[in-house]
């Protein structure tokens, strides 16, 4: 696996104001690296300073061989990048902008291509100022890959998009990546990072408080998984000797089992063999939000 | 360079589909003349104060035409350049355009050749205008004329550049861009003839770049001949004011 990004102890201050405290990272190759966390925790500075757009006050920094400070210029044409922050001229049309910043590359992708693509084909001679904040968002996506960029930077990718857009980007996302390319993303949404990407950092208070796969993330928690059933008259089975199984309640009709390990199917069988066969029967994992919160609260609380 | 070309385009398509700056940048040097051209139009060329020629020896109407060509070229170096940059900037689209990797002599030369095309349209148009009503003259030395033209949208797109590099925002570029050009616009003889002004004040009025561009328009547009010495200052203020703008210019 290649790395085409180090990142060791960068920091960087604003007045008194520290917004990356101390990140180090590695990003590899064909993979989609997220990059979660609270509001004002430092992702953007973090990825910016990457992209050659901000210059940390220390640390290290190699992005595909090049040195982000010294190096931007020829750094920028080898990256895309949508920005959390920026804009277009109002009166610019959507099939200019493509146009225009096509122009600036050596080896553009077809602006026609990029407006079918990213779903623009509508709006293709509207003003960038009459387009809505998602279509405002697709555009940015789209000017991000003008340069057929090996490695690119989205900071808050599906940001204003609807929930078919928003899923139509993921796939073309895959695809980018399938197709070898690597892909840095910034999200506030959970159920993104956990559907997208291959591995995700979680930045708090300007440093990496932990670093993983999204399944490993949530592993590393420790928390149980929880079974959901109803039962209307029968008599519960003793579920508590069941292997894993740690605790179970029942109020009503309803009965909650928590457990780890495969405790699912165990309490499916032991269901089963006291001829009891729940319609609604389902399991409640943690997720990458729980994961997100129990470590981004405990960084609170050290 | 194929960057450069598609930006200088599409900004120019820009300026023009923004009607109230298209109208700015046309309408006042041409209502100014207009008026100034009518009030002085039948004064006598010979006509001295303290000594000195009052329209440098040239007919008044005359003398405001090629006065209202200097003072397209300020409009746009003092006033639409910076206002335009620290928009841009403010908005985020230099955010945007530096992070597409277009380079700061693309952005400056595209906004070169907008401020040339709008300060070269509006000229010929209000020449055009004030021979038609008042009978006014063409350049005596056409060639010179457009040297002269040239040196100074160079002039004065660098200031602006300047002026876009140091000041954070677009009000403050509008606020001090239109304190600059009515104070220089009073002072450099574009409204008053510099020899009317009182002779200290006319001294120092000198150092202004537009009385400098004044000076070089006219006196090839009367047929004076070219004036190497102040198209050699103008070169020098272009490259004074161009290298701290490069310099000091910020995208973000
Ligand atoms: N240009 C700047 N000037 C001053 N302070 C800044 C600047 N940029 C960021 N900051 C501060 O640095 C901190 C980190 O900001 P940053 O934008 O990196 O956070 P973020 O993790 O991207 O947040 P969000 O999720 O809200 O986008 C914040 O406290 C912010 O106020
Ligand atoms: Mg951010």
């Amino acid at each position: 696996m290649r790395t085409v990004i180090t990142a060791e102890h960068l920091h960087k201050e604003y007045g008194s104001t520290v917004a990356v405290a101390d990140v180090s990272l590695e990003v590899y190759e064909d993979e989609i690296f997220g990059i979660i966390g609270p509001n004002g925790a430092g992702k953007t500075t973090t990825v910016e300073c990457l992209q050659g757009l901000r210059t940390p006050d220390s640390g290290r920094m190699r992005v595909l061989g090049f040195d982000p400070v010294t190096q931007s210029g020829e750094l920028r044409k080898q990256i895309g990048s949508q920005l959390q922050q920026s804009a277009l001229p109002d009166r610019i049309r959507v099939r200019e902008a493509l146009d225009l910043f096509a122009a600036f590359t050596t080896h553009p992708i077809d602006s026609a291509t990029l407006i079918e693509q990213w779903g623009l084909a509508g709006r293709r001679n509207a003003a960038f100022g009459d387009l809505s904040g998602g279509q405002k968002q697709r555009l940015f996506i789209a000017l991000a890959f003008v340069n057929d960029p090996q490695l690119v930077f989205l900071d808050e990718l599906t940001q204003g998009l609807d929930p078919q857009a928003r899923r139509a980007t993921w796939g073309l996302i895959r695809e980018i990546r399938d197709r070898g390319k690597t892909v840095v993303l910034v999200t506030h949404l959970m159920e993104e990072a956990e559907a997208l990407c291959d591995r995700v950092a979680i930045i708090d208070r300007g440093r990496v408080v932990a670093l993983d796969t999204p399944q490993g993330l949530i592993a590393g928690l420790d928390v149980p998984v929880t079974v959901h059933f109803s039962l209307a008259e029968q008599e519960l089975p003793d579920l508590s000797a069941v292997a894993g199984v740690q605790r179970v309640g029942r109020s009503g009709n309803r009965v909650e089992v928590q457990g780890t390990g495969p405790v699912l199917a165990l309490v499916a069988a032991e269901l089963v063999a006291h001829g009891i066969a729940p319609a609604d029967l389902r399991v409640e994992r943690p997720t990458l939000e729980d994961a997100f919160i129990a470590l981004t609260s405990r960084s609170k609380r050290e | 360079m194929r960057g450069f070309l598609a930006l200088a385009w599409v900004e120019l398509k820009l300026f023009l589909r923004d009607a109230f700056a298209t109208v700015f940048a046309l309408a006042f040097p041409l209502i100014t003349l207009l008026l100034l051209a009518a009030v002085f139009g039948e004064s006598d060329p010979q006509e001295q104060v303290d000594g000195q020629f009052i329209f440098r020896g040239a007919h008044g109407d005359d003398y405001y035409v090629a006065a209202s060509v200097a003072l397209a070229i300020a409009a746009v170096g003092l006033l639409a350049l910076p206002v335009h940059l620290a928009s841009y900037r403010g908005e985020g689209v230099l955010r945007r355009f530096r992070a597409s990797s277009v380079p700061t002599w693309a952005l400056f030369g595209a906004q070169f050749v907008v401020g040339l095309s709008v300060a070269a349209f509006s000229s010929l148009l209000m020449t055009t205008i004030a021979w038609v009503i008042y009978g006014t003259s063409w350049p005596a030395a056409p060639l010179g004329v457009a040297v002269a033209f040239l040196l100074a949208m160079l002039c004065f797109t660098s200031l602006g550049f300047l002026l876009g590099a140091l000041l954070p925002t677009a009000r403050a570029a509008q606020g001090i861009g239109l304190l600059l050009f009515f104070t220089t616009y009073m002072l450099a003889g574009t409204g008053p003839p510099r020899a009317v002004l009182p002779s200290g004040v006319r001294d120092i009025s000198g150092i202004q770049p537009l009385a400098r561009v004044l000076i070089a328009i006219q006196d090839p547009w009367f047929g004076f001949g070219w004036n190497w010495q102040e198209l050699g200052l103008l070169a020098c203020i272009t490259i004074a004011a161009l290298a701290p703008a490069a310099l000091l210019f910020r995208w973000d």
